[in-house]
């Protein structure tokens, strides 16, 4: 996993979150808005929460207003109240906010079984023969946006999630390549492999200097935004 | 392309208010008789600042993001109409802004959501509070606004440009402002020139005039037309906010608000302060 945060910003000023549990096959990446307080530490709770307490994907939409619950009741008793100056609490009380992405792997007799969960422009690439086969939730350059939806840490702001939660599956076989990620990252992939350019092919064999590297050429020459960027490999062996 | 750079704490940006805190101020504003423009005025300044805290404000407190000053002007002084700081303490960060707030606990009567009301706990805040008397020097505060403005674009080339808000009811009685404002106009960043935005407001709220595009449509009435000719041509990223918004303005629009009623100001402060200072976290 590869992470670089926003040019002047410090790396635990950094609220993009990606956490796995490969004994598992669970996966998630998170990517906490700026312009709140404790998202980094809300999209630590849903990353984290996924890949130990995942919920069936296939039913998404009848047990994922449950399965949010107890992380928002848990992001607010986690904050010291108390002790907040006026315009910490103040925004505090106008919530966190973040994108969510979470990846199940399953094998079965047939093969594995790519099944995911996203709400925002955190994405998902399936590479199958050097060639990217799929791509979630986001599928256009043009709708990578700075409005996209995000969840909340209060309940109340998040009256439509239903609408914008979205699911996906996929078949994949061994040696195709997952690569999960943010959306400054997620964009860039999707206008270089327009170009007929094998992007993914620069990151496959990366550590992580070469791929801060890759990054400061690309915000340098204005290729990619100036954000947080993450971007996760994951393998099949 | 100008009026482009987003803020960050590398590049902050720079808010200035000028107040006339003159006599006529104390008058009524609309058929609110309990209100004075002075009052009103007082208010939404305070309303924005305690909004741009909120703004600037990240988990480790608020980031260092602008910089403030509102200039106070009445009799024959210039003042600090921020308490607690000077006029040579002028201007202050955001970050020093939201730690000097008079905080008051109130209650509100709101709505419960069923129907009903009750009562809910609020802090006010405050940093500016209504004055009133003596004359209008507004010369004299345009150039103090010079100074100020001068040393900061100095320091801050990278910078979006200053935004400065001067907010009058009446014309200046220590000599012809054009000529200062015109001054100010010609400072720059390498991000383009200083904006000034003029908002008259008017006690007896006739209909106000937003964003004229030349003096012809103007009243016939020096004083309008010279406020208009001091305020800064309106850049195309406020023409297009505008124009969204349902404004009537064109390329040659001017910043300026003529015989602003309450709504009117918080509505001319809000374009000229949230238009295009764009935040990016860093």
């Amino acid at each position: 996993m590869f992470c670089i945060q926003k040019d002047g910003n410090s790396p635990t000023e950094n609220e993009d979150i990606y956490k796995s549990n490969e004994e598992n096959l669970l996966f998630a990446l998170a990517d906490g808005a700026a312009d709140a307080v404790y998202s980094r530490r809300w999209a630590t709770l849903l990353a984290d929460n996924f890949i130990n307490n995942p919920f069936e994907i296939g039913k998404t939409q009848e047990i994922f207003i449950d399965w949010l619950e107890p992380l928002q009741i848990q992001w607010r008793t986690e904050i010291n109240w108390g002790d907040l100056r006026w315009y910490v609490e103040e925004k505090a009380r106008r919530g966190a906010f973040s994108t969510f992405l979470g990846l199940r792997i399953t094998g079965t007799q047939f093969g594995e079984i790519v099944d995911s969960v996203a709400i925002g422009d955190t994405c998902l690439f399936i590479i199958h023969d050097n060639n990217i086969t799929s791509m979630f939730p986001v599928i256009k350059v043009s709708d990578f946006s700075n409005t996209t939806p995000l969840l909340c840490s209060y309940e109340r702001y998040n009256t439509k999630i239903q609408r914008y939660l979205q699911t996906f599956r996929a078949n994949v076989t061994r040696g195709d390549l997952i690569i999960l990620a943010t959306d400054a990252f997620a964009k860039w992939i999707l206008e270089d492999s327009q170009g007929g350019r094998r992007t993914w092919s620069h990151i496959q064999n990366m550590n992580q200097i070469e791929f801060e590297e890759l990054i400061t050429r690309l915000r340098e020459s204005k290729k990619i935004r100036n954000d947080d960027t993450t971007a996760a490999c994951i393998y099949l062996e | 392309m100008p009026y482009n750079q987003p803020i960050d704490r590398r590049n902050p940006g720079m808010l200035i208010f000028l107040l006339d805190q003159s006599q006529s101020m104390r008058r009524p504003w609309g058929s609110d008789s309990t209100r004075t423009l002075s009052q009103g005025t007082a208010d939404a300044i305070n309303h924005l600042l305690s909004n741009f805290i909120i703004k600037s404000t990240r988990d480790e407190g608020v980031r260092h993001y602008f910089d403030i000053a509102v200039l106070g002007y009445r009799g024959i002084t210039i003042e600090s109409a921020i308490t607690l700081k000077t006029l040579d303490q002028l201007p202050i960060s955001i970050t020093e802004i939201a730690d000097i707030a008079h905080i008051e606990d109130r209650t509100q009567i709101v709505e419960d959501g069923t129907g009903g009301l009750v009562e809910k706990p609020v802090k006010i805040k405050t940093w500016v509070n209504p004055v009133s008397e003596g004359n209008t020097p507004m010369c004299d505060a345009l150039n103090k606004c010079y100074d100020i403005v001068s040393q900061w674009t100095s320091a801050h080339q990278s910078s979006f440009p200053p935004i400065v808000i001067n907010i009058t009811d009446g014309e200046a009685t220590d000599g012809d402002p054009e000529p200062n404002a015109e001054r100010i106009k010609e400072l720059r960043t390498s991000d383009g020139n200083v904006l000034l935005f003029n908002i008259h407001i008017s006690p007896s709220s006739p209909k106000p005039l937003a964003y004229p595009t030349d003096e012809e449509t103007l009243p016939d009435d020096e004083f309008a037309k010279r406020l208009f000719r001091m305020s800064s041509s309106l850049p195309e990223v406020y023409v297009n906010r505008l124009t969204t918004d349902g404004y009537a303005v064109g390329d040659s629009s001017r910043g300026f608000v003529f015989n602003a009623d309450l709504v009117a100001l918080i509505n001319a402060v809000d374009v000229g302060t949230q238009t295009a200072f764009h935040i990016e976290a860093g």
